[in-house]
């Protein structure tokens, strides 16, 4: 009987880790204020998917669920080391690593403390 | 590819699990899956230095593996049993502790898998332009580490293309249900194994940790293993090729398995020295990694972040009693925080324990001085040592806590007629 038991709770126990990753990619993070914050201005965008967001602190990668992208030429064009750049499209083509030049334009920046901000526009 | 790499791991386990013989067969299982993520990680870090196409390389090693089982493994398909009550509480214990790790994880993970890990993986899936990573503007990415864990991830962002943060997420969890499953079926007596994987269980700070994606927990992981083996070294010395593979692999998680290398691999020599076939095997299988890291470490990565700036008299800093003092009360402070668990275990241990086995001593001895050599770098650092111990104390103590809990359960399965 106990082992039936057993048996069914290892089942349902699989069932539900299965279940979980499958929605936990979607997971909200609880700091999600910079994203929610630029998510009205995508809105009015035409071009949603082209929009990114540039801190000089990589810390900010805690707070996103857009891709972290970090590359040699990113940090040479905003000329600080710690820095990262943020892609809501999320698709590889779009990767800023081995780009010969950065087709982004900066839309907005902001200052707080040593951390500056940019939001960018991809170049048609 | 997805069906290669699957083929890569079914015939990798067999033929794998066929040559490790004497081990309980869960051990196997997750000893052999351990082996083939290594052979793995080699296979695509030698076809990206190499220039070489991956897949081919994976239908190589499918073919090879496939000769192998056919050499030395069979494939029966023998009928399927109901699992016993153990195997079954062993699964739960394993499933439950994946839904805690959901609970912790997040999206990307935690500042370090964000910074380095998932970040040296995007360049290692990027193709042959990997090595922009090495560029000194990324040195705060820390790019000398070892790069076990970010080929994983690449590998898999290969095969399901997309760049998907269920992937690091996934990986993150085999290191942690490797631990429960070597502490539940490494002690004899199986009541005796539930009770570490408990500890573990409701331990929300080392589930957060594993669940952070860092490569700490697989170092913990690789840490219990190598330990695992040497205490059953002396009864299965036909593994010393095994031994030899995950030892010399902790070099290639984090720089720290360096130390644990050092330590263990001494006294495996210590052990095989009068069977000098066996350790010839291991000192082959241990060397052939150790050379690729070796050259990995010389011809690729910049210096450790940690060694270009030792300028300071490291006599100075040995001799500052101020320095012991901060070290002192930082691990004591944090012990008694996060790892109160060990205060009744080793008072419950003092009244128990009567002798002490001589099968334990060197691999206790191994954890003890890995121990003091961690504190060691702490006194010698040239961070801030106050900066460092807060943001590193918890993961060093995080790669021994599996392994100080599978040593003291194996004490006390020697002792368990004082407990039953």
């Amino acid at each position: 009987m106990s082992k039936k038991i057993l048996i069914l709770l290892v089942a349902l126990l699989i069932f539900f880790v299965i279940r979980n990753f499958t929605r936990l990619p979607q997971k909200d993070i609880p700091t999600l204020a910079i994203e929610k914050s630029i998510q009205a201005l995508k809105n009015k965008l035409p071009t949603k998917g082209h929009i990114a967001y540039y801190s000089n602190s990589y810390d900010d990668g805690l707070y996103f669920t857009a891709q972290l992208m970090l590359s040699p030429l990113v940090v040479s064009k905003f000329g600080l080391q710690d820095s990262a750049i943020f892609l809501f499209d999320g698709s590889k083509k779009d990767s800023l690593f081995f780009l010969k030049k950065l087709p982004y334009r900066v839309i907005d920046s902001a200052q707080h403390g040593d951390v500056t901000n940019y939001l960018l526009l991809r170049n048609k | 590819m997805i069906i290669l790499i699957s083929l890569f791991f079914v015939l990798g386990i067999r033929f794998h699990q066929a040559r490790i013989q004497g081990l309980p067969t869960a051990i196997s299982l997750v000893l052999a899956s351990t082996l083939n993520l290594v052979i793995l990680s080699w296979s695509f870090i030698l076809c990206l230095w190499l220039s070489f196409d991956f897949k081919i390389a994976l239908i190589i090693l499918v073919f090879f593996y496939g000769y192998l089982v056919k050499k030395y493994a069979t494939f029966k398909l023998t009928s399927l049993k109901i699992p016993s009550t153990m195997s079954l509480l062993a699964c739960a214990i394993l499933g439950l502790a994946a839904i805690f790790y959901q609970k912790s994880s997040i999206p990307w993970g935690g500042w370090d898998a964000v910074a380095i890990w998932n970040q040296h993986a995007k360049f290692l899936s990027a193709g042959p332009q990997w090595i922009a990573m090495f560029d000194p503007a990324l040195s705060s990415s820390h790019p000398d580490y070892p790069l076990f864990l970010p080929s994983l991830i690449a590998i898999a962002w290969q095969a399901f293309p997309g760049l998907s943060n269920a992937v690091p997420m996934i990986l993150g969890l085999f290191p942690l249900l490797g631990i429960l499953t070597i502490l539940f079926f490494s002690v004899p007596q199986k009541a005796i194994g539930i009770i570490p994987c408990v500890i573990l269980l409701v331990d929300k700070a080392f589930i957060d940790q594993a669940a952070s994606q860092y490569a700490d927990t697989w170092l913990a992981f690789f840490i219990l293993l190598g330990l695992y083996l040497l205490v059953e070294l002396p009864k299965n010395k036909h593994l010393a090729w095994v031994i030899g593979l995950i030892m010399a692999n902790c070099c290639w998680i984090k720089n720290e398995g360096f130390i644990f290398f050092i330590l263990a691999g001494a006294t495996t020599v210590y052990y095989l020295f009068p069977h000098k076939k066996n350790l010839l095997v291991f000192m082959a299988s241990a060397g052939i990694l150790l050379l690729l890291i070796l050259f990995y470490k010389i011809h690729w990565t910049p210096a450790n972040d940690m060694a270009a700036e030792m300028k300071g008299s490291i006599w100075q800093k040995l001799k500052s009693q101020e320095r012991y003092f901060t070290l002192f009360d930082f691990a004591k402070k944090s012990m008694l925080a996060e790892y109160q668990m060990l205060i009744p275990l080793a008072l419950i241990g003092l009244f128990i324990v009567k002798s002490f086995p001589k099968s334990l001593l060197l691999p206790s001895l191994v954890i003890i001085l890995l121990f003091w050599a961690y504190m060691g770098i702490y006194l010698i650092t040239p961070k801030d040592l106050s900066w460092h111990l807060s943001t590193s104390f918890f993961r060093l103590i995080h790669h021994l806590y599996p392994s100080i809990l599978f040593l003291y359960f194996c004490l006390m399965d020697q002792h368990k007629k004082y407990l039953i």
